[in-house]
């Protein structure tokens, strides 16, 4: 099934081995037996975590046949926190005016209210 | 693909990712009235730079909402609608949200839940939006960069 990029990068990111795997490619590029080490892992389900994060985007593998050392990616890290950041935006300015808005209501409240505490 | 299943599955669980908060100085009740009253929604739904121009629903569980906003600048109108999942006056408010597209069919639908909290006279409102299915709306008209969708 065909997904947008986005997708396939929150979905490679929604799982904590592969977050910890991007944690630890910050630190600079690393062969999958060290990127293996912290996890109680089989090699084979090591790899297929980086193969979800390679086909995501988010990490490159060298071509060398033994040793393939992975890399961090950071176009579509950056994808996404665009995205929050554009959608954060959005609802903040929404509030904003929701804000002002209730501000205004309250002053008309005011006025017309014949209930008044004090 | 092995991996495809338990990826989607693990997307599922990361779901709840993006959440908003703020706190208004106005009773709950009044802050609930202008989450669902068309006449006040009118007033300030939208980002700046847009204005809603029509706001319809039956706010019952189960009935729709739809509402136009235009685009100041260009006059452009754009069209989003949705279907209430829960209705809790004056504390809980479940909402389908989607947009129409240009080719007039309907995006991808995002699940939207906001919660009114008593904060001592004042109000609470915590947005909750299912993050995964959100990235499926990426051609929402607001982003000027839509193109990011097909990469």
């Amino acid at each position: 099934m065909p997904r947008d990029q986005l997708s396939s990068t929150f979905a490679a990111l929604a799982d904590p081995t592969r977050r910890a795997i991007l944690a630890r490619l910050i630190a600079g590029e690393a062969p999958v037996t060290k990127l293996a080490e912290p996890f109680e892992m089989s090699m084979p389900a090591v790899s297929k975590h980086l193969k979800v994060l390679e086909r995501a985007g988010l990490i490159a593998r060298g071509r060398e046949a033994q040793w393939r050392p992975c890399r961090l990616a950071a176009g579509p890290l950056k994808d996404v926190a665009d995205w929050v950041l554009d959608y954060r935006h959005a609802w903040e300015q929404r509030l904003d005016r929701l804000d002002d808005y209730l501000r205004e209501l309250k002053n008309k409240e005011k006025k017309h209210g014949r209930k008044r505490k004090h | 693909m092995a991996a495809s299943a338990s990826t989607s599955a693990q997307a599922e669980q990361a779901d709840r990712v993006l959440v908003i908060t703020r706190v208004f100085d106005a009773p709950r009740a009044l802050v609930f009235k202008a989450w669902t009253d068309p006449a006040h929604l009118m007033r300030w739904k939208g980002p700046r730079g847009f204005t809603t121009t029509s706001f319809t629903c039956a706010l019952t569980p189960g009935g729709a909402w739809r509402s136009c906003m235009r685009r100041d600048d260009t006059g452009e109108e754009l069209w989003q609608s949705g279907v209430y999942r829960e209705i809790v006056p004056p504390e809980r408010l479940v909402f389908t949200y989607g947009w129409d597209q240009d080719d007039g069919s309907r995006g991808p639908e995002t699940l939207v839940t906001i919660t009114f909290a008593e904060l001592g006279g004042r109000t609470k409102v915590v947005s909750d939006r299912l993050v995964h299915a959100a990235m499926r709306c990426m051609s929402s008209p607001l982003r000027p960069c839509a193109s990011r969708t097909t990469g």
